[in-house]
C-alpha cells in the first residue's frame, strides 16, 4: 500500500494559491533533480468557505514507501541530511503560510495511486475531503466496508473515489477523498444522500457506516493542482 | 429542502463594526444579487457566553442545486470576478480567519419568508449545537420539533432547526428572544422547568450534549424588529 503525505496548511489570508503555487514549484523542482517529480503530487487544493476552517491549503504528496517518507523527513530534520534548498524555500514562505497540521497515510488496496487516477481519468471542479473518526481500531474495518460496499454507493451517485487511506500512527482516523465533475454533480450526490431512496445503495451505506463512524470533519475543496502542475509532469 | 451556510468571522483586535459595515454595505447586497443567497441572520457573538470577538452570518439557499452553484463560485485567489475579489481582499482589514457549516432545515423548520409572514423578529439569540448519538440525528432533529413547540410558549422562539450536513453526529438550532433580558429570565427559570426537563429525558438516548452560544442581531438583520429604528453600530 502507498505512503502519502497529508497537510492541512493555515495559509496567509489571500495568499492560499501562492503558497500552493510556492509550494508545488519547490517540491517538483527538487523532486526533478532525483528524477522522482513524476507521479509524486496528488493535489493541492484550496477550502472554500462553506463548510470548516478557511483559509486553509490542502496538500497531498505520494512518498510510495516508508522508505522515500523517512528520506523526506530527514531532508528536514536528520543534520547530515539536510536539504538547504527546502530550508531557504521554508524560511522564504513565511508570509505565506503560519503552521499547518500533517498526517502520514497509508491507502487502502482499492485507492488508485497518481499514475492510475490520472489513466481513469478522476478529477473535478470541487472535492469533498473527510476526516473520518472512528473508535480505535475500528478503523480497518471502516476502510474495508467502504471499499466493498461504499465505493460503488457513492459512484453510483455521481462522486469519484480520490482514495481512502488509513491515518498512520493513530488508530481511529480515515481520510476520504471524492471528486466531483461539476457542482451539479454534487448536488446530486447531496440530494440522494439526504432525500434519496430509502432502499437505494447510498442510503442503505449511509445508514450502515454508522456502525463505525464517530464523526466526520469536512470540507470542500477546489482543486488548484491534481494529480499534475507545472512542475510535476 | 433549504440549505443553509452558516459562517463565523474571526475578528482582528476592533475590527467587528468594520467587517459587518462591509457585509452589510457590500457582499450581501452582492451575493444576493448576483448569487441569490438571502441573508437570514447577521451578527455577533455575545462574548461571555461564546468565543469573541467573532460575527455570524446565515443564509438561505433554495437547494442543494444552489448550495453546489454557490461553492463552485465561491472565492479563490485566482477568481476571475473583480467586485467579489475585492471585496473580500479588502474583508481582511477587519477579519483573521472564518470557519463554516453547512446546515440542512428540517421539513418543520421555518424558512426566511415563514419568518417574516408570522412576524418572528428579536435582538437576542441562542445558537445551540447538538451532539448526537452517530446515525441518530433525523430521530433528534424530529424531537426538536417538540422542544420548538415548548420554548414558544416560553416567549423563545424557534429560527430554524437543521442537521449539520457532512456529519452524522450533529444538529443545530437557532432561536430567538425578543431581548436579552427575555434571554436571561428564560435560562433563570431553566432550572425548574419540569416540562422541558421531561424533554431532555425523552431525547437522552439520543442526545449527548448540548452547547449554546447567544449573539446579538445587527439593526440591518432581516429579523431585528422592525418598531426598533436605530441607527447605532455594534462594536
Amino acid at each position: 500500500m502507498g505512503i502519502y503525505l497529508h497537510e492541512l496548511v493555515n495559509v496567509v489570508p489571500t495568499r492560499a494559491d501562492d503558497y500552493l503555487d510556492g509550494i508545488g514549484r519547490h517540491h517538483g523542482t527538487e523532486r526533478q533533480k532525483r528524477g522522482e517529480a513524476s507521479n509524486s503530487m496528488l493535489g493541492l487544493w484550496t477550502v472554500i468557505e462553506a463548510s470548516g476552517t478557511w483559509p486553509l491549503g490542502v496538500n497531498l504528496w505520494q512518498n510510495e514507501t516508508w522508505q522515500r517518507q523517512a528520506q523526506a523527513l530527514q531532508s528536514q530534520f536528520e543534520p547530515r541530511a539536510q536539504n538547504p534548498e527546502l530550508k531557504k524555500w521554508w524560511l522564504a514562505n513565511l508570509n505565506l503560510r503560519t503552521g499547518g497540521f500533517d498526517r502520514i497515510l497509508e491507502s487502502t488496496p482499492y485507492s488508485l495511486d497518481v499514475a492510475g487516477l490520472r489513466a481513469k481519468g478522476v478529477g473535478g471542479e470541487l472535492f469533498l475531503h473527510q476526516i473520518v473518526r472512528t473508535r480505535g481500531g475500528d478503523v480497518g474495518a471502516y476502510l474495508d466496508a467502504l471499499g466493498t460496499d461504499g465505493v460503488p454507493a457513492l459512484e453510483g451517485a455521481g462522486a469519484q473515489l480520490v482514495g481512502a487511506y488509513r491515518v498512520c500512527n493513530y488508530d481511529h482516523e480515515a481520510v476520504v477523498i471524492t471528486a466531483f465533475r461539476t457542482p451539479r454533480e454534487l448536488a446530486r450526490f447531496q440530494g440522494a444522500w439526504h432525500a434519496g431512496d430509502p432502499d437505494g445503495a447510498l442510503r442503505i451505506w449511509r445508514a450502515r457506516e454508522d456502525t463505525w463512524v464517530r464523526g466526520k470533519d469536512t470540507l470542500l475543496l477546489k482543486p488548484r493542482w491534481f494529480l499534475s502542475s507545472p512542475w510535476h509532469p | 429542502m433549504a440549505i443553509y451556510l452558516h459562517e463565523i468571522s474571526a475578528i482582528d483586535g476592533g475590527g467587528k463594526e468594520g467587517y459587518l459595515e462591509a457585509l452589510r454595505t457590500g457582499w450581501v447586497p452582492y451575493a444576493e444579487r448576483t448569487r441569490g443567497m438571502r441573508l437570514v441572520w447577521l451578527g455577533s457573538t455575545i462574548g461571555s457566553t461564546a468565543t469573541w470577538p467573532e460575527t455570524m452570518a446565515l443564509w438561505e439557499l433554495r437547494d442543494w442545486e444552489h448550495f453546489a452553484d454557490v461553492c463552485g463560485r465561491m472565492y479563490t485567489d485566482h477568481a476571475d470576478e473583480p467586485e467579489m475579489t475585492d471585496w473580500w481582499r479588502g474583508s481582511f482589514r477587519f477579519r483573521r480567519r472564518a470557519r463554516s457549516q453547512v446546515l440542512v432545515g428540517a421539513p418543520f423548520s421555518p424558512t426566511l419568508d415563514a419568518l417574516r409572514a408570522s412576524g418572528v423578529s428579536g435582538t437576542a439569540y441562542g445558537f445551540t449545537r447538538y451532539r448526537v448519538a452517530p446515525g441518530r440525528v433525523d430521530a433528534f432533529v424530529a424531537a426538536l420539533r417538540v422542544r420548538a413547540e415548548l420554548d414558544a410558549a416560553r416567549g423563545r422562539r424557534l429560527i430554524g432547526a437543521y442537521e449539520i450536513a457532512f456529519t452524522n453526529d450533529a444538529a443545530y438550532a437557532i432561536w430567538v428572544h425578543d431581548d436579552l433580558v427575555a434571554a436571561g429570565e428564560y435560562q433563570r427559570l431553566l432550572p425548574g422547568d419540569a416540562e422541558i426537563a421531561s424533554w431532555q429525558r425523552s431525547v437522552r438516548h439520543l442526545l449527548e450534549r448540548s452547547t449554546e452560544w447567544w449573539a446579538f442581531a445587527t439593526p440591518h438583520c432581516p429579523l431585528w424588529p422592525a418598531s426598533y429604528a436605530t441607527d447605532a453600530k455594534i462594536w
